[in-house]
């Protein structure tokens, strides 16, 4: 049997005197709470069992029960209850099998107009990633396995392409300069948004700014803009006699790190925002060191964000064409091996194959990136507290002179700027505006068309990403994985194996 | 069980069982709640009254079981088909929206003619105390008025019922009790019938007609405050509502003396009626 009384009902001092029940205690300790007191019993020296009873402000004062004293009290036989024994046990009361008997489906529910809407776009949706992804890249891989005949000659294509040792380079070549660009590039980007984001740097909107200006023009210019400062007739060699031999994995790896420096630094800037404070206090009132905050606290909460700062930039790379193009010299990567099979040497089949050996480091890529999210946990919940800088002059004043540099990158734009306006570089400076009237490549036709294109890109593009991430986000489906999936393909491999609109390429980025 | 009464339970709960994978988090609970009562749904976190919560708005579908209101079958329709008004712990007002337009939101969907939306807004701002409010934004306002605004909102469309998932766990001890009242106050008035979730069981018993007291997913008692606190069904509920001493011991002798309280009929006396027992 169980026996249960209030504290506000057992009896002490006067009343107990005459009561049933009476027991002799010892007072353990006195809880002061404001109109009544609560004094905790112990039933005798070797008993645990301890009674709590409540007892009002003046009847305390003249019961005397200081801590280590003797108390009479009673339990008023009217205010006892009484439970079975073995019901003091916290209960899980129920069978085992009462799980097994609940069914593991939930009730079904009348479809809502909502729900009519949502499941029409997700298979809208899976539409157009059949038709502007799976298809064509089923295609792709199909005429992989094609001779240019068009007769079926099975992985013989993989064989030429792995056997010749020309072509088998470009993807070693490839690799290198992906992994050091990555690691260059994300090193600095991450620096720079610790500067941006966690210091009181002096003008911070000025370095954001100017750090975004490599995102207003394709990999190409950055290129060009090394040549005409570091090249065989650029300002420097010149100026310093100084050839550093720009041309080739070098260069490449310059003008992709400047590139895509900006891609990563959204990234991680959007990653060391989103911090708790509360974490930061916790770390300086334990007295760890900034390293060991720096370790424990910054470095785990950017994870994410810096695993995919690399694979953007990875895939950046990877995929890039312009840059290769223009300053690698001899130097052959996968994507400009495509365009060597396809426009070079009208081998199709070549080109397909490459173009699918491209896929596997982006698949890769993919499937690590899937596994570190679903690792993430919640960084931001809605109790956190934003971090706000404080000003340590020394690391302020430090990372700002650290950004010098990228003024040099500033300098690379203006280069440009200057050469286009005189007259041949580098014979003839005279200023002119001559190389502006571009007469002779079929005018400003080019310019119109590339607004053209890259309006509807926009519109078109904007529109398919957010429906896109709706039906992924909001309409979870078994499809969602493979729908992400077909999305992000787009963003591994270069724009020239996608003969479609230009906007499959660029979704993925926007959904992201 | 609505059979035999006249007007059919506001809302009726039959056998709801609820799996989260294989975490079982409602046993086949049963309940029927009047029209106009307020009842709270009071258990520690964990015992399954938000989750119980969910299921009656539609947030969450149940494995097994029926809601019914007002004698209808709702468990197929969606939230918005239910016809009841809800109240978070976090407030989620529009902080986009300004006072009024908040209050609004649940009106302008239902199509009503502009100045019969103002007019329902005005009178449910004066309803609130916060009249003088009406044009600025959920972020200018405290904690205890953001959640009477959220509680206009909840009301502008006249639902059947309200639903409340701790609403005032979020405010500060002296707001939490003035607004403890204001909203029993309001409820009275307007005799919606109201269900609370909360893990306090100082505010169950200050403002419930009804205390459903749950733990592990079942429901353990339901009763007025008085009985739940003076006749607690089971330890459990014992010490969850109030504090309460136990005090193992084995029956040495009964006599029939007829029971008393709850569990009352064997009554020790002395210290020699019972044998201490180690815990």
């Amino acid at each position: 049997m169980t026996l249960a009384i209030r504290p506000e009902e057992i009896l002490v001092g006067s009343g107990a005197r005459e009561s049933p029940n009476r027991l002799v205690t010892r007072v353990r300790g006195v809880q002061f709470l404001g109109a009544f007191s609560r004094l905790s019993l112990t039933l005798g020296e070797e008993s645990e069992t301890v009674l709590e009873c409540d007892v009002a402000a003046n009847a305390l004062a003249e019961l005397d029960a200081a801590e280590g004293a003797e108390l009479a009290l009673a339990l008023d036989p009217g205010a006892l209850r009484l439970f079975p024994a073995t019901s003091l046990i916290d209960m899980a009361l129920v069978p085992g099998d009462l799980a097994g008997r609940i069914p593991d489906r939930t009730v079904r529910r009348r479809l809502g107009a909502e729900d009519v809407v949502r499941y029409a776009l997700v298979a809208a949706f899976a539409l157009v990633l059949f038709l502007f992804v799976l298809y064509p890249m089923g295609q792709l891989a199909w005429r992989s396995l094609l001779d240019n005949q068009g007769h079926f000659v099975g992985a013989a294509n993989y064989a030429r392409y792995f056997g010749t040792p020309a072509i088998a380079s470009s993807i070693t070549n490839s690799l290198h300069v992906s992994l050091v660009s990555m690691v260059a590039t994300v090193l600095l980007a991450f620096a720079y948004a610790y500067a941006l984001t966690r210091t009181l740097m002096p003008w911070q909107g000025l370095f954001r700014l100017v750090a975004m200006l490599p995102l207003f023009a394709p990999s190409l210019v950055q290129a060009l803009a090394f040549i005409h400062v570091f090249g065989n007739n650029g300002i420097l060699t010149r100026t310093t006699g100084l050839n550093i031999g720009i041309y080739g994995a070098k260069g490449i790896i310059f003008a992709e790190v400047f590139y895509c420096f900006p891609h990563a630094l959204l990234i991680l800037i959007a990653a060391l925002s989103a911090t708790d404070a509360r974490l930061y206090d916790a770390a300086r009132t334990l007295g760890a060191s900034p390293l060991k905050t720096f370790l424990t606290v910054t470095l785990p909460g950017v994870k994410f964000g810096l695993v995919s700062a690399c694979f953007v930039v990875f895939t950046l790379v990877m995929t890039d064409f312009g840059a290769p193009k223009a300053i690698g010299g001899k130097f052959s990567v996968m994507a400009t091996e495509i365009y060597n099979q396809v426009s070079g040497q009208q081998n199709f089949t070549m080109g397909a194959t490459v173009s699918v050996v491209l896929l596997i480091p982006a698949a890769l890529a993919f499937v690590v990136d899937r596994i570190v999210q679903r690792r993430q946990y919640a960084l931001v919940t809605s109790s956190s507290r934003p971090l706000e800088p404080r000003r340590r002059p020394l690391a302020d004043w430090g990372l700002r002179l650290l950004r010098a540099h990228r003024g040099r990158d500033r300098g690379l734009y203006l280069t440009i700027l200057v050469y286009s306006l005189v007259v041949r570089w580098p014979y003839n400076f005279t200023p002119t505006l001559k190389h502006y009237a571009f007469d002779t490549v079929g005018g400003y036709a080019p310019i119109w068309n590339s607004v053209y294109v890259a309006a509807w890109t926009a519109i078109v593009g904007t529109a398919l990403t957010f429906v896109g991430a709706y039906v992924v986000e909001k309409c979870r489906t078994a499809a969602s994985g493979p729908s992400i999936c077909c999305r992000s393909c787009p963003c591994r491999s270069p724009a020239w194996c996608w003969a479609w609109p230009t906007s499959s390429r660029s979704m993925p980025r926007a959904a992201c | 069980m609505s059979g035999a009464a006249p007007r059919p339970a506001a809302v009726a709960l039959e056998g709801i069982a609820k799996k989260f994978g294989a975490f079982v988090a409602l046993r086949d609970v049963t309940l029927a709640i009047e029209p106009g009562e307020l009842v709270c749904f009071l258990g520690p976190s964990g015992c399954g009254k938000t989750t119980l919560l969910r299921i009656i708005a539609g947030l969450e579908r149940q494995n097994a079981g029926l809601v019914r209101m007002a004698g209808r079958d709702v468990s197929g329709l969606p939230p918005a088909q239910r016809n009841y008004g809800i109240v978070f712990q976090s407030y989620a007002l529009f902080p986009n929206l300004s006072v009024a337009r908040n209050v609004a939101y649940g009106l302008e969907r239902r199509r009503a003619a502009r100045a019969e939306i103002d007019g329902r807004v005005d009178d449910l701002l004066a309803l609130v105390g916060l009249g003088q409010h009406k044009h600025k934004y959920p972020a200018q306002l405290s904690g205890g008025e953001q959640q009477r605004v959220a509680l206009a909102r909840a009301l502008a469309p006249k639902p059947a019922l309200l639903l409340l998932d701790e609403p005032l766990s979020a405010l500060d001890a002296r707001v939490r009790q003035s607004l403890r009242l204001e909203i029993r106050r309001l409820q009275r008035r307007l005799g919606v019938t109201t269900i609370m979730v909360t893990h306090d069981q100082e505010e169950a018993l200050a403002m419930a007609d009804r205390i459903v007291v749950m733990n592990h997913g079942a429901v353990e008692q339901v009763g007025s405050p008085i009985s739940v606190y003076t006749e607690p069904a089971s330890p459990f509920v014992a010490r969850f509502v109030g504090q309460m001493n136990f005090i193992a011991g084995t029956a040495a002798r009964a006599r029939g003396l007829g029971a008393r309280g709850a569990g009352g009929g064997v009554l020790p006396r002395g210290r020699s009626a019972f044998r201490r027992a180690r815990r």
